[in-house]
């Protein structure tokens, strides 16, 4: 009964708190994968590019945020941004109170350490799909970009979905390290709710609880999508595709 | 930034043997977990299946850091009992507070990589090795190892560096590893360059890792 | 799925604005929210304290608006820099290092550190020789762990993100003693903690001068506009008026030096 009390809603339990603290962890996590997975492209075009420095850049690129422990990058990006962003606005000549949010700079970081790994699923999506696509729709006259958006895309999307699923995961599990830039994610409210209640046992379980079944409902949402996407296929490949 | 880490280079080193130490103690005594629970996971349609994957599911699904707070302040809660049982010189102890956690965490993701290796033997090869008669040992070393190996140890190598990453979140239970140390002599100088510092060792210790993976994983490319 | 993107789309946007310039009458106040009874984060989600009191009535006093966020303690120092906030109200000691980094107002207080001992341990004093061998505990890059460092090089010291995290530590027996704000100690403690009760003196790190609102270097207008409100509060009763409502007594005194009490 204390348990519960302490999860209630209002102004003595601290479960509008966490529901909050959810919101923000989903909302983080929600905006940054988009941001993430086109930057996976970018990158993986990055280091096919025919120029060679574009080549080294991204390499360079995905072997330091593949490196760095994600809250070093955090920390890093939420403090020197600052110095980056004002001297970006001060080539155009804009005075601005600009300040980066804790929300913006997690933004940023989470799709940079995840867009790292995610040209790779990238790489071996398109592998998947295979050169002789690109060569009959190029034979068929199409532009580049249209074969992109009408030809591998749509073919894309079955060999992409299990690697970009799998980052998903990592990300909604790597959102809690904001906490430690003073973000009110979930688990940074689980901190707060311990320092005045002196039970850290129970909320963290709580919080610990709320991720599994993120994670767990995340994994059947794939299952689903993986389905849906290769609909065309299960007659060919049997059931097991 | 040179003279941040001359000026603290005891710390730094003493930041850099925590950091490789920890992490290597948590990818051998996870890959100890992880044998019994892969085998599980990979032989078992029953129950020890069902367990393998309960197991595998909740220490993938928890955050590093949340499990980190429940192991070491949660479980902290309870020291009258763990002292009446006689763990609590485990437990009061943050380094093997956060081992445990990372070899939790660890184990999980090693038991499906040796689920995966054990899946590539297959019944043909087992079938194989019966027709030619070999004997158990030789089969083991000449035939099932390496194709195991050559299966397993890419992915390994990979959660090895993704393991010395994880270990950064000891400093949040006051441990002194590398980003610890980096938060230490930032909270003192208010410099971000102690960041870079700490950066730059993990950049180095990845390339290093990554180039012996490389000449390791070359040793077994003949199977692959 | 659509109302889920929906609210995504609006909490980014949400976020965005967050960033954009603010109102010229508005002050960005920081502090860190893990520090009560000074600053804390109440269970309505709303920061609370004697610094935020103290705050608001200076903002009060200049005829603006109040706008308050919390920080971790150990960037609080860069994140003003960074300006991610104007005014830090966050109970920071006045120190000559500190002094070179941030410009400070006027002292409004005095925060004196006390150790905390396991009750178990029935210490009578806090020297070093009554602590050979003793784990202590404090928040990191808070000034008692200089005082630590300096008169109590011999023990064990184990450094916390947050404050409320070494009272944790104490509760479950990890640490002997905690070195810490009496203020911010005697909160916890009524806090229904039975384990632990005080010992020893008070005394304030050498060369500290009291707690202080910080300023970022290029502010010091703003400095001086916040000292004169901090006068005006102190002449017209409401400063004695808030402190009554958290301390029983005066916290203007300033208590011993540490080399006073250790001799060194």
């Amino acid at each position: 009964m204390e348990f519960l009390k302490l999860l209630s809603f209002g102004a003595s339990g601290w479960g509008d708190e966490l529901a909050l603290g959810l919101g923000v962890t989903l909302a983080l996590s929600f905006a940054t994968f988009p941001v993430a997975v086109a930057l996976s492209f970018l990158i993986h075009w990055a280091k096919i590019s025919s120029a060679a420095p574009v080549r080294a850049a991204a390499r360079v690129y995905t072997t330091v945020f593949k490196s760095l422990p994600e809250i070093l990058t955090l920390l890093i990006l939420y403090y020197q941004s600052q110095i980056a962003v004002a001297w970006i606005l001060e080539q155009f000549s804009v005075t601005s109170n600009f300040s980066m949010s804790p929300f913006l700079a997690g933004l940023i970081a989470l799709s940079f350490v995840i867009s790292a790994y995610g040209s790779e699923v990238v790489r071996a999506a398109l592998n998947a799909v295979g050169q002789g696509q690109f060569e009959a729709a190029r034979s068929l006259g199409l532009s580049r970009f249209k074969t992109f958006l009408k030809v591998i895309l749509p073919q894309l999307w079955r060999h992409a979905i299990p690697g970009f699923g799998n980052l998903w995961v990592i990300l909604l599990k790597d959102t809690s390290l904001v906490s430690v830039i003073a973000l009110s994610d979930l688990t940074s409210v689980a901190g707060l709710a311990i320092n005045t209640t002196r039970k850290p046992f129970f909320f963290y379980l709580v919080i610990a609880t709320i991720y599994v079944a993120l994670v767990m409902l995340s994994s059947r949402a794939q299952r689903q999508l993986e389905k849906r996407a290769s609909r065309g296929f299960l007659r060919m490949d049997g059931p097991d595709a | 930034m040179l003279d941040l880490w001359l000026g603290y280079i005891d710390l730094w080193t003493y930041g850099l043997i925590t950091t490789a130490a920890l992490s290597t103690a948590a990818i051998f005594l996870g890959f100890l977990l992880a044998l019994p629970i892969g085998f599980a996971r990979s032989k078992s349609k029953g129950i020890l299946g069902w367990l393998a994957l309960g197991y595998i599911n909740l220490f993938r699904g928890i955050p590093l850091l949340v499990l980190l707070f429940i192991v070491y302040y949660g479980l902290g809660q309870f020291n009258h009992e763990l002292r009446a049982v006689g763990l609590w010189w485990f437990f009061r102890d943050a380094y093997y507070c956060g081992l445990l956690a990372l070899v939790l965490n660890t184990s999980a993701y090693q038991a499906e990589i040796i689920r995966g290796g054990l899946d590539a033997i297959t019944t043909a090869i087992l079938e194989t090795i019966a027709a030619l008669s070999l004997s158990r040992w030789v089969a083991f070393r000449r035939v099932l190892l390496p194709i195991a190996l050559a299966r397993t140890l890419p992915a390994l190598g990979n959660e090895f560096i993704l393991l010395l990453k994880a270990t950064s979140l000891l400093a949040i239970i006051t441990v002194f590893d590398l980003v610890g140390q980096a938060r230490f002599i930032f909270s003192r100088t208010f410099d971000l360059q102690a960041y870079y510092v700490a950066a730059l060792h993990y950049l180095v210790l990845v390339l290093i890792i990554e180039w012996l993976l490389r000449r390791i994983e070359s040793r077994f490319s003949w199977v692959a | 799925m659509t109302s889920l993107l929906k609210m995504t789309a609006i909490a980014v946007f949400a976020a965005m604005l967050q960033a954009t310039p603010v109102h010229a009458e508005t002050l960005r106040m920081g502090t860190e929210g893990a520090y009560a009874p000074f600053n804390s984060v109440a269970e309505n989600g709303e920061i609370k304290g004697f610094d935020v009191d103290i705050g608001n009535a200076v903002c009060a006093e200049m005829q603006v608006e109040c706008e308050w966020s919390t920080h971790e303690w150990t960037g609080i120092i860069p994140a003003l820099d960074a300006n991610k906030f104007d005014v830090m109200v966050a109970s920071m000691a006045i120190t000559k290092p500190r002094m070179e980094k941030v410009n400070f107002s006027n002292p409004y207080y005095f925060n004196a550190m006390r150790f905390a001992a396991r009750k178990d341990l029935s210490l009578k004093e806090a020297t070093p020789e009554a602590l050979k061998g003793m784990v202590i505990g404090t928040q990191s890059g808070s000034v008692a762990v200089e005082a630590l460092k300096q008169f109590f090089p011999d023990n064990q010291i184990k450094l916390y993100p947050k404050l409320g995290e070494a009272f944790l530590d104490m509760e479950n027996g990890r640490l002997d003693l905690v070195l810490e704000s009496k203020f911010a100690i005697n909160d916890w403690m009524t806090k229904g903690v039975d384990c632990c009760e005080f010992v020893g003196e008070d005394f304030l790190l050498d060369g500290t001068i009291g707690t202080g609102m910080a300023f970022r270097k290029g502010d010091a207008a703003l400095r001086d506009r916040v000292n004169t409100a901090l006068d005006a509060i102190a002449k017209n009763g409401k400063y004695t008026e808030i402190r009554a409502k958290y301390f029983g007594f005066d916290i203007m005194g300033k208590p011993k030096t540490a080399s006073e009490l250790y001799g060194k």
